[in-house]
């Protein structure tokens, strides 16, 4: 491959995987985000607590979290192609990874949900606060720090998964590695696509706690 | 304001159940500042939730304000929290909004209208001293000053009642004293029921007006809280208040004749009768230690000295010490003549 190739190449993949993560990690924020409160809620004896709900959602979130992605993305064949019309390509792709990412999500979401201090919980509710009220003043607002920590590890989980894409010719910078680097024994090519992937994830380790340390007020 | 009325509570556990609150009845006046003491475990910080509706009692009824609020709905809860607020030992203040929004949560959950919230959160600041604090978040702020938001936090909706759950008990001393003194501001000035609970005998012998002693989740003693402290009926109750004089053994030892310790009360004064003791009779009276304590400003003391003489000089003495003390209580009957 020459360097224009490879320039090109390169260049392609990033776009495909820079399409892929963020659709999905969208969509997993607003999703993931939710559900995770679901959990919490549902589990706190302070709030709604709610064993069937709480239980059912878990094992839900469980069972996705089991499934290796690569069967998990053969397994949503069905749901890809009823939303999608199709199972192949970079957007099909997305579908499985939004559906990981919700997964991973909620439950990283949960755990920052239950650091925050039970004593403002119960604070609140002798103001006369309302579910809502906790909600959008104290739990996200509390959370917010662990909830951009949680952002960061999916994300990088969801570059990582996003590998398994090239199988249904999906692309990525992970698909690259892959397919050049290893099937075709070129090592030049598997070197660069690997310093970008480690150069790309420890700056969303870095950005994301930055952003996390910067919004703590403790 | 408040009454409580065969109030039980009890948690279900693996094996049967817990009862934090066995059967209380009491009656907190508008206008009180009443505290409710005894040990960790006692059942106090649960008690006071069922107030404001944090803990469902069991069995009984609950009434504030004459309404009887093991009845009410959901929203009805809320309106009534409108009338409790609530300070807490820890602050539990918001720690990612500033003292401002803090206190401008209150009035939100609450539907303070929107446009004279900024108004009502300055004055709060201003009725607990942190008006310069308005930017500031929880973090930066000593203890003091968390409390003190907690306390403009809970005032946010001008309710009738305030309770206290354990609110110095994270507090050193001097601040302890300074938010005594803005609770006690605030009770006489705004006329805000106060329901106090805590393990600390120094903030309820200078807060309270009434107390109740309470322990495995019955109230063993209750009243004035001079009543109580000066003449404590319940063992638990005269540990509890137990005016310690500690004399090192080494003074006590080295120190000749009958130990005793005088109790005395109200504005009559001790020093006197023993000046007279002395005179009177051929008695030489030492005193070793002394303490004079306030309970809602009325004081009590205590005296311990040493008495040398005859005996029936002693005898003498002691009956006319007796008739003019509350209390007379023998420490040591005899000194040995080694010393």
């Amino acid at each position: 491959m020459s360097i224009n190739e490879l320039v090109e190449a390169l260049w392609s993949a990033t776009k495909e995987t820079s399409l892929m993560v963020s659709i999905s990690m969208l969509i997993a924020i607003v999703v993931g985000t939710f559900l995770g409160l679901v959990l919490y809620i549902t589990a706190s004896p302070l709030l709604y607590p709610n064993k069937a709900i709480n239980a059912v959602s878990g094992l839900i979130i469980n069972v996705i979290r089991s499934i290796p992605f690569i069967i998990l993305l053969v397994l949503l064949y069905p749901l890809t192609n009823l939303i999608l019309g199709t199972t192949i390509g970079a957007t099909a792709v997305t579908v499985p990874l939004t559906v990981a990412a919700i997964a991973f999500l909620a439950r990283l979401v949960e755990g920052a949900f239950s650091e925050i201090d039970k004593g403002v919980i119960e604070a609140s509710l002798a103001m006369g606060a309302s579910l809502k009220d906790i909600v959008v003043d104290v739990l996200l607002v509390e959370a917010l720090p662990g909830i951009i920590r949680a952002i960061t590890v999916t994300l990088i989980s969801i570059i990582g998964y996003s590998s398994m894409a090239g199988t249904v010719g999906g692309g990525g910078i992970g698909d690259l590695a892959i397919r050049y680097g290893y099937q075709r024994y070129q090592t030049d090519v598997l070197i660069i696509t690997v310093v970008i992937l480690v150069v790309v994830v420890q700056l969303i380790q870095v950005i994301g706690e930055k952003a996390a340390v910067s919004v703590t007020k403790k | 304001m408040i009454k409580f009325e065969n109030v039980k509570v009890a948690f279900k556990q693996k094996n049967g159940e817990f009862v934090a609150v066995k059967d209380v009845s009491l009656h907190i006046e508008a206008g009180d500042i009443y505290g409710i003491v005894g040990g960790s475990g006692a059942g106090k910080s649960t008690l006071v939730r069922t107030i404001n509706g944090l803990q469902q009692p069991t069995q009984g009824h609950i009434f504030v304000d004459n309404e009887d609020i093991t009845q009410l709905n959901n929203s009805q809860i809320r309106e009534l929290r409108k009338k409790v607020g609530m300070i807490f030992q820890h602050f539990n203040l918001v720690s990612r909004k500033t003292v401002g929004q803090n206190i401008e949560l209150a009035l939100k959950i609450q539907e303070y209208p929107k446009e004279k919230r900024k108004a009502r959160v300055e004055e709060l600041l201003e009725l607990v001293g942190l008006k310069d604090k308005l930017n500031a978040y929880p973090a930066s702020l000593s203890g003091g000053q968390k409390q003190r938001v907690g306390i403009a936090r809970a005032l946010a909706t001008n309710p009738k009642i305030l309770l206290c759950d354990e609110a110095t008990s994270a507090l050193d001393a001097q601040t302890t004293v300074e938010i005594v003194d803005i609770l006690k501001q605030i009770n006489s000035s705004l006329g805000i029921t106060i329901v106090f609970i805590t393990h600390q005998m120094e903030v309820a012998k200078n807060l309270f007006t009434k107390v109740a002693v309470m322990s495995e989740g019955e109230i063993i003693e209750h009243g004035t809280t001079y009543e109580v402290f000066a003449n404590p009926q319940a063992e638990l109750t005269k540990k509890l208040v137990e005016t310690q004089i500690d004399i090192p053994d080494k003074i006590i030892s080295k120190t000749q004749g009958k130990i005793i310790k005088l109790t005395y009360k109200g504005n009559r004064s001790v020093e006197p009768i023993v000046a007279y003791a002395n005179k009177k009779y051929e008695v030489v009276l030492n005193i070793l230690h002394g303490r004079i304590e306030y309970i809602t400003e009325k004081p009590i003391g205590v005296l311990v000295v040493s008495i040398i003489g005859e005996a029936h000089q002693i005898d003498k003495a002691l009956e006319y010490i007796k008739a003019n003390t509350e209390g007379i209580e023998v420490i040591r009957e005899k000194g040995s003549e080694v010393a």
